[in-house]
This record gives C-alpha cells, structure tokens and sequence, in this order.
C-alpha cells in the first residue's frame, strides 16, 4: 500500500463526510443530496478498488490509469454541468413567471388602493 | 364592435423620454397603454408614478423579452385583440398608430410589422446596423420563407392568437427577428407596413458592435435549430 493510494482513499471519504455533513445540516435538497451521496459512495469504492482498477485497465489496453479516471471523471462532470445549466434554466424561467406575477399583483394592490382613498 | 387594443411600452431607464413618448399616447383615447418599468435603476419609477400613468413595474430587470413578454401576458389578461409594441425612446412616431391599426385589420394578418424602408424615410442607421438588417433580412427569406424589409424594427402590431402564443412563449434576448421566424413557420401570416422613425430622444441604443454579432449569431443558430429539429 503506498502513498497516493492512502491520499485517494482519505479524500474520497474525506468528501463523503462533507456531503453527509451538509446533507445533515439540510443544505442540499433532497434530489441533490441523494445524487452526491451516490457520487461520493462511488468515489470511496473506487478509493479501494484502485489496485483491481489497475488491473483492469491494462485488460483494456490503457497501460496509463489516471487517463482512463480522467477520462470518467471528465465524462460525469460535463453531464453534471449540462444537468446543472438545464436546472438553471427551468428556474430562470420559474423566476421570470414569478417576477411578472408579483408585477401584476403590485399594481392590483395599487388600483385598489386607489378606489379605497377615493370612496 | 370596436376592438380592444394594448399599447405596450417596454422602458429600461428611460427617464428622459418616457414623459414625452406616454403624453403622446394619452392623446389616443380609443387605444389603451401600459408601460412596462423593467425594473429601471434611474427615475422612471416614480416619474410613472407621479404623473399617474398606466404602469406595470418589474420588481427586477427581465430584459427586453421578459419585459415585453409582461405586456403580452397583461393583454391576455385583459382582453386585448390587438397588442402594439412601441419604444419608449421616442423613435416609435404614434401619429402611426392608426395607420397601423388600420393596415392590420384590412389585411387580416397575424403580425404588422412597422417598417422603415419599405419606402424612403428619413431613417439613417449605423452601418453594422445596416448591414445586421440586410442580413436578417436574407435569413428571412431562406428560413422562413418571409421577405421583411425591416426585421429587427421594435414597431409591431399583432392579433389575439399571437398575444396568447407571446403570452406562453417569448425569447429571453434579441426576440424581434426570432419571432418572426417562430411565427412564419408556424404558419402565422407576417408582413410589414410603412412608418416613420425618429432619432431617438435620449438614452443609447442597446445595441453595440459586440452584441449585434451576438445578436446575429443567436439569432441564425436559433432560427436553424429551432425551426429544422
């Protein structure tokens, strides 16, 4: 067991603590904190499977390992990114309808505040 | 019968024209106006509110196509039959707003578009905004079948389909030419009719070199996507 091994594996749990942490304390909403929990559970089992891992790339043909983990790991943070932009996108959209509403009560109140003064 | 009709007035800072562009409405009794304050950092709020005209203020600012959008939701609302976009800087001239008004019921079409070339005027634009227009126009013309002289002109008038399809649906930025494209493909019935422009009375245009690439770029992969897939 060497150095870098025991690095990985502290981080990966290192960053599931975080998770459950902020999951405890109700930072995340629910879809998003189950979806870190898998990710980060993922990681850790990835920490310890890292000398089969190994072996498995070089099944593969991939004599660098890092390369295929880079490549995975850029793979799932693009999809996070698109998923991410597509949730900003829905609520920009929520928010944009809201905005407008609020708008539209604001000058209701206002009509009827009118007339009260008047009668 | 007389139809209902909606002057909607988009205004982001404009505290220098905004009394000028309203007061000139107010002498149209037979058409109604709202201004939309889209959420304004200067004095229009209250200089709207202090002179008492028809507003809707948006808490934050939306941009153009939020802000417009706002007024198409209002005419929904409302009831309108006919909906009327006109710049609250002051190039929009309402003495042609009848003219509108009229050209679009004779020709019973879905979108009137006010144009400035459609004959002589007095119009002399910049030459990116030249050139961004005779290339809207070309684009037009390949995609959606449609030849518009003036497509990015502001000056519009449109029926109740379109107020209730506007009302759904509108582009967040740069909307003038998408939906015109959107609504030619969708088989709505768009021409254009002609008015007059002025320069405008205050404020700049928000339109600089940078952005009418942008403006052109969008617009194109916009139109392809959205009318092809």
């Amino acid at each position: 067991m060497n150095t870098v091994y025991l690095i990985v594996i502290a981080s990966s749990l290192f960053f599931l603590i975080v998770v459950i942490g902020m999951t405890a304390k109700n930072k995340l909403t629910d879809q998003y904190a189950f979806m870190w929990l898998t990710f980060s559970i993922i990681g850790v089992v990835l920490a310890f499977a890292l000398p089969y891992l190994n072996d498995f790339a070089r099944a593969i043909g991939i004599s660098y390992l890092p390369s295929l983990i880079f490549l995975l790991a850029f793979l799932v943070v693009l999809s996070l990114l698109i998923y991410h932009t597509h949730l900003l996108s829905k609520q920009e959209h929520r928010i944009k309808t809201l905005v407008q509403d609020v708008a539209f009560l604001q000058r209701e109140i206002q009509e009827v505040r009118k007339e009260d003064s008047r009668s | 019968m007389t139809s209902k009709i909606l002057i909607i007035v988009p205004a982001y800072n404009e505290e220098q024209a905004i009394v000028g562009t309203v007061q000139q409405l107010e002498q149209f009794h037979e058409y109604d106006y709202v201004v939309i304050n889209d959420g304004s950092t200067d004095r229009t709020k209250e200089i709207l509110e202090q002179h008492g005209f028809s507003h809707v203020t948006l808490p934050v600012n939306l941009g153009i196509g939020g802000a417009v959008q706002t007024g198409y939701r209002y005419a929904e609302r409302f009831g309108y039959d006919y909906a009327i976009q006109l710049d609250a800087d002051g190039q929009h001239d309402p003495e042609d707003l009848h003219h509108l008004v009229a050209e679009m019921k004779k020709r019973d079409v879905d979108m009137l578009i006010g144009s400035r070339f459609l004959e002589k005027s007095n119009y002399k634009g910049s030459l990116t905004r030249r050139t961004g227009i005779l290339y809207f126009n070309y684009l037009l013309r390949m995609i959606a079948r449609v030849n518009i002289t003036d497509p990015t002109s502001g000056y519009r008038i449109v029926n109740r389909r379109v107020i209730e399809w506007f009302a759904k649906d509108y582009p967040v930025d740069y909307p003038e030419v998408e939906v015109i494209v959107k609504l030619a493909r969708k088989g709505f019935k768009v021409e254009e009719t002609k008015v007059e422009m002025n320069a405008r009375q205050g404020g700049a245009s928000s339109i600089t070199a940078v952005k009418s690439v942008y403006y052109m770029a969008k617009v194109t992969f916009f139109s392809l996507i959205r009318s092809y897939i």
